[in-house]
């Protein structure tokens, strides 16, 4: 438990383009909300959120100096900062979200308390649905550079070499980070993927004696491992025939029934153990039990 | 059905023995020898096929082999991949066709002199790229060349898997894997012959599914995680396609194995073939590994502990590794993944050795 008296303001300019999403986390958080004030001493023990600006209005200093923390934008030009009159600069927090993400601090957490020996390499996966893109702010500005935090923040070093090679014509980046000690983090960062997709968001660390990773084992993909997805929806296609489209894994049943009768390969099964099923039951729906002896349920 | 006449030359490959049920079951193979120099690996071939009953030869010398045979249709190439050359040479001269392990050398111009060979005495040399047959992936390629994916512009692709090298101490020997000793970077003690030697399918992928070459490579191979290994068993590479499609390639020992004194194949995810094309109408993803189930039982390979299951296939007679290579040796089909299939994807495994040697991108 923090001794520190939680923060219970909020003061943010009324034109951030992220308002409404922004209103409601403050809401669930029981943070008051409020525009920038014209009293610097207003601001006090609050949070700034100032990081849709790219410049600060005239008295940012003032109300800087009285409140407890401020939330810049992380791209904002030193030089802006630097030629303001701010008594703590401590207290300016980049605006880099996707370092809360959890999975970050999971994967941090297994490097640094060495649960599997030293870090080797990781891939980060972060692909966005075409609809959700700009969630992250601009791709270029601000989204792909916030993945390459991430991978500092887990390599926990500055990076020797990065090399970022673009799809031409798409927000689409495959990236190669070299760390000190030739650590290497991929980086696999896209807005195109089809907006039936969920997005795509996996971090595998590998390191001497073991590895981390939420990339599913199980749920992603069907029983064949596949899955195909457009922008009206996602199907799980059948390893048999690739111009089915069955929907979901239960869509599959039919077709697989006579993908096997048309091969040969139907299941025998004795339809009186069926039939009896089927009476027993009936029987049940009438008198509240069921029993069928001689093994055949 | 009028059987297929086989020998196997080398069963230094971990695959060769993968085909040994088949050869015990399959009815269009007839068995008729095995040889190894390695006596050791000899007698486990010796053991198996004893214990069905079955009436092979043994050899220690692939020449007497192929001389007391006459009668053979064909051999598999399973040697080290220094032999792999010497032994396809060998077999060509006598009229025989080779399904080789891959790769089929690492040295481009033994590749080239095989394919040569092949072809001047007109026998069949289909490499062992057996991802070609898998449903998954045969549908993405059906996908693409509908046009159902649109212009597919990104790709990536793993084959990660546990280290061999363990249970396999061959496949960790450079010089037996690459053919010769190079250091994966200047001054350094490890050397090139692992991870990418040993994954050649992302190369072949890329090409296969793409239609087109490869135009531009930059890689990298990060620290090993097992300080033992004399080979890489890591490396990432970033592709330009001849079509501008930008390819990932993750070919890696990445996933550790278990310390366990027989090779398991079962740790939770022991290995990951995935494939994630972006294209301008839609999105496929599989993973050939992908585990979509659990299960625990006494009579599975790590008994009465928790196991994750699933993958597999259902390929039709003729798409599939051995079928078929016996319906193009009976000219029924036409082979698949050809020695020039494997000598392209060599092309591209050196350059992703020489980008890492040199820290810079290689353009074809």
């Amino acid at each position: 438990m923090s001794i520190i008296p939680e923060i219970k303001t909020v003061f943010m300019p009324p034109d951030d383009p992220r308002a409404a999403y922004k209103l409601r986390v403050f809401e669930a958080l029981g943070m008051k909300c409020g525009d920038l004030p014209e009293n610097p001493a207003d601001c006090r023990g609050g949070l700034l959120e100032l990081s849709s600006l790219s410049a600060f209005p005239a008295n940012c200093a003032a109300m800087i100096n009285e409140a407890r923390a401020v939330l810049v934008a992380p791209e904002l030009d030193g030089g802006i900062i630097a030629g303001l009159d701010i008594k703590n600069s401590n207290k300016l927090i980049p605006a880099l979200p996707m370092r809360y993400w959890g999975m970050v601090e999971s994967v941090s957490d297994f490097i640094k308390n060495k649960n599997g020996g030293d870090l080797v390499s990781f891939r980060i996966f972060m692909n966005l649905p075409e609809g959700r893109k700009g969630m992250f702010g601009d791709f270029s500005k601000s989204f792909l550079p916030q993945v390459i935090d991430i991978a500092c923040l887990i390599a926990s070093d500055k990076p020797d070499k990065i090399r970022l090679q673009f799809t031409p014509g798409f927000n689409c980046v495959f990236g190669i980070v070299q760390f000190p000690g030739n650590i290497i983090a991929e980086l696999d960062v896209n807005e195109c993927l089809s907006d039936s997709l969920e997005p795509v968001r996996f971090i595998h660390a590998y390191c001497k004696e073991g590895a981390i990773s939420n990339l599913p084992f199980s749920g992603y993909t069907n029983v064949e491992g596949a899955l195909l997805a457009t922008a009206a929806g996602i199907t799980r296609p059948v390893y048999e025939h690739n111009l089915w489209d069955g929907g979901d894994e239960l869509d599959n049943f039919y077709f697989r029934m006579i993908y096997k009768i048309r091969n040969g390969e139907s299941l025998s099964v004795p339809g009186v153990i069926y039939g009896r099923l089927v009476k027993a039951i009936a029987a049940a729906a009438g008198s509240g039990v069921a029993v069928l002896n001689g093994g055949a349920a | 059905m009028k059987k297929m006449k086989l020998a196997v030359c080398g069963t230094a490959n971990p695959h060769v023995r993968l085909y040994y049920g088949q050869f015990a079951t399959a009815d269009f193979i007839d068995l008729k020898a095995i040889c190894d120099h390695d006596e050791k690996r000899l007698r486990d071939a010796q053991d198996f096929f004893k214990a069905r009953n079955m009436p092979v030869k043994y050899y220690t010398d692939s020449n007497e082999m192929l001389q007391k045979h006459p009668e053979i249709d064909a051999v598999m190439v399973g040697s080290d991949n220094i032999h792999h050359c010497e032994h396809t040479l060998a077999v060509a001269e006598q009229g025989k066709h080779v399904f080789s392990m891959k790769v089929m050398s690492m040295d481009e111009n033994e590749c080239r002199t095989m394919i040569k060979a092949c072809r001047q005495h007109k026998v069949i040399l289909q490499i062992e790229l057996e991802l070609h047959f898998h449903p998954q992936i045969l549908n993405l390629k059906k996908l693409i060349e509908s046009g159902r994916l649109g212009k597919v512009h990104t790709m990536y692709i793993s084959n990660i898997s546990q280290s061999p090298i363990c249970y396999y101490p061959n496949w960790g020997v450079p010089l037996l894997s690459y053919g010769k000793i190079v250091p994966i970077r200047p001054g350094e003690k490890v050397c090139r012959g692992g991870a990418i030697t040993d994954h050649p399918h992302p190369f072949d992928l890329a090409r296969w599914l793409n239609g087109a070459e490869f135009a531009k490579v930059y890689a990298v191979s990060a620290r090993n995680m097992r300080d033992y290994l004399e080979v890489e068993d890591h490396a990432a590479i970033n592709a330009e396609m001849t079509n501008g499609a930008n390819v990932f390639i993750n070919p890696s020992y990445a996933h550790l194995e278990e310390r366990a004194v027989t090779r398991r194949l079962y740790w939770p995810k022991s290995l990951e073939c995935m494939i994630k094309a972006v294209g301008t109408k839609g999105t496929y993803i599989t993973d050939f590994w992908n585990k979509p189930h659990y299960m625990l039982g006494s009579g599975l390979q790590s008994p009465n502990r928790l196991l994750l299951g699933g993958g597999g296939g259902c390929p039709e007679f003729g798409e599939s590794r051995l079928d078929s290579f016996y319906l193009a040796v009976t000219g029924q089909r036409k082979i698949e993944s050809s020695g020039e299939d494997g000598l392209a994807a060599v092309r591209v495994m050196n350059a992703a050795y020489e980008s890492i040697y040199s820290n810079k991108t290689v353009v074809f």
